[in-house]
């Protein structure tokens, strides 16, 4: 049996100690990953050849002294809406072109494997990050590896799944209104949406142009640094991209809470009715275990924070229903229900709905720069309102007009982290969310790394993914 | 059927057919419910801060 790193920092270590080859690692996942094909079912594109090969590349580079950074070696997994030259991309959907991105990465991808990382699969989705996983799709729907009678959220299932199943080290995913940070929740991992810009979506199928986000997912703050590190950048092919510095994302990293003003704004995020107790009480702790380490807490107030999630649905809804309108007048019924459902909404805003909400935007991202700054440098909310809901019984049609505490981060695009703070009485992970200001990753890392240190909630697994290790 | 539910499924059926687009009656019944919901939601961010605001994406770097 082989011995697997549980973090992408602790495997960079291993691999440069010779404590385990990126062959022998890369092996052991990928068995995991096709082991638990009919449980976890988090993959709908298995790489074993490619994944081989490139770990193979790294093993010859560590061999011959090429150092190409943390990432080298490291199995990681990519949401199935993105590029990759040497898979198909499906977006979950019989709707999806295949000749779109055949034969050429994404400009995420092309990073990766440029700090030579290996790719070992392509990861379930909700069809194009929307809607509700459909069986009608013929796709595999990803678990909860916590409960697999559960959802693992949505959109980027499979990568939320995938990490906390032990299936790979990190993975990217893609967030337009909570899409990494959900799963990041109902997983039990770490998953950060980065300030909007920051990384290229050159190369990944649109849901929301003005609100997507390419990110990582992994079990610590950490880690998805080392892999934000890697990602960040200017690109000129995406019209978004910001020609700005990239910062060092570990560069704040201290482990140290010690006069970190931690902004708590409690209307809507601590008094939604639909807030369960439970999330609410782990939040609640989280900052008190903060305050003790040292954070000075501030009550703050965000103006209109309790409807900054509509103004992100309306924007999402309408940039979505423009990009599949062809396709919706065209093969409607190649669409599965839940997924034609959600993008349809938006055939309900008019332009003037959608610029008054880019006009609410401006508003409330002045609102935002008032408080982050002045008066907190970060702010923690809690990321769900609610536990991993069972596949069974989630009610599709009212999770798209129920509030959010996400969406919020993704009108403002200011950077937001999900991260593990503690456990239901039943056992499901429950998650908060550290969020900065604009291009202040580093912050947020800082603050989310300190608050790990303190707490091990992001290093527990659950026992399916102890049962997946491969003889 | 009340007013508002005419004038729903009036605003319902202009949209689709601007738009080319055939729905089935549930398909259409589930929208016309909707409508009220997309109607409250643009009234509740059309706050008065608003009304000389402008878009925009960008940020600036400190």
């Amino acid at each position: 049996m082989v011995d697997v790193p549980s973090t992408i920092a602790e495997a960079a270590e291993w691999l440069r100690s010779g404590r385990i080859t990126a062959v022998a690692l890369t092996e052991a996942l990928l068995a995991r990953a096709h082991a638990t094909q009919d449980t976890i079912a988090a993959f709908i594109t298995i790489m074993d050849d490619a994944a081989l090969a490139a770990a193979r590349a790294a093993d010859a580079d560590f061999a011959a002294g090429v150092d190409r950074g943390p990432l080298q070696g490291i199995p990681l997994g990519v949401k199935d809406i993105i590029a990759t030259k040497d898979a198909p991309t499906t977006a979950n959907s019989r709707v999806m072109d295949p000749a779109w991105g055949e034969g050429r990465d994404a400009h995420v991808i092309t990073k990766l494997r440029e700090a030579g990382a290996v790719i070992t699969g392509k990861l379930g989705l909700h069809e194009y990050a929307t809607g509700w996983p459909d069986p009608d799709t013929g796709f595999r729907i990803p678990k909860n590896p916590w409960d697999l009678t559960r959802s693992p959220g949505g959109s980027s299932s499979g990568t939320g799944a995938a990490v906390a199943g032990g299936l790979i080290l990190g993975g990217l995913g893609t967030d337009t209104g909570g899409s990494i940070r959900g799963p990041a929740s109902y997983c039990g991992i770490s998953g950060m949406k980065q300030t909007f810009g920051r990384v290229s979506k050159a190369g990944c199928v649109p849901l929301g142009y003005s609100l997507d986000h390419i990110g990582p997912m992994a079990r610590s703050a950490r880690d998805c640094a080392l892999m934000l590190q890697v990602l960040a950048g200017y690109d000129p092919a995406d019209a978004t991209s910001a020609d700005v510095p990239v910062p060092d994302m570990l560069g704040k990293m201290d482990g140290s809470l010690e006069g970190v003003r931690v902004g708590v704004p409690r209307e809507f995020f601590f008094t939604l009715p639909d807030l369960d107790p439970e999330v609410k009480a782990a939040v609640e702790a989280a900052i008190a275990q903060m305050a003790e380490a040292g954070a000075t807490v501030v009550e703050v107030e965000l103006p209109n924070a309790d409807v900054a999630w509509m103004a992100g649905r309306i924007t999402s809804s309408s940039e979505a229903y423009t990009y599949h309108l062809p396709d919706l007048r065209a093969q409607p019924e190649q669409y599965g229900k839940y997924a034609r459902r959600s993008i349809m909404f938006g055939s309900l805003f008019s332009s003037a709905d959608y610029v008054q909400a880019q006009r609410f935007r401006s508003v409330f991202k002045a609102a935002c720069a008032a408080v982050l700054g002045p008066r907190a440098d970060v702010l923690v909310v809690p990321t769900m309102t609610d536990l991993a809901p069972t596949i069974a019984d989630f009610d599709v049609g009212a999770s798209r007009i129920q509030p959010g505490f996400m969406p919020p981060w993704n009108v403002t695009g200011l950077p937001a982290i999900s991260i593990p703070c503690g456990f239901s009485g039943g056992g499901l992970p429950i998650g908060m969310q550290v969020v900065g200001q604009a291009f202040d990753e580093p912050t947020v890392f800082k603050v989310a790394d300190a608050y790990q240190h303190l707490t091990d909630w992001h290093l527990r697994v659950p026992e399916i993914a102890k049962e997946a290790q491969p003889v | 059927m009340s007013e508002s539910t005419i004038d729903a499924a009036a605003i319902v059926d202009q949209r689709l057919a601007r738009d080319g687009i055939t729905v089935d009656e549930e398909e259409r019944a589930r929208l016309i419910q909707l409508v009220s919901v997309t109607q409250e939601w643009v009234r509740r961010i059309s706050i008065p801060e608003t009304r000389y605001a402008e878009p925009a994406l960008t940020h600036r770097v400190k």
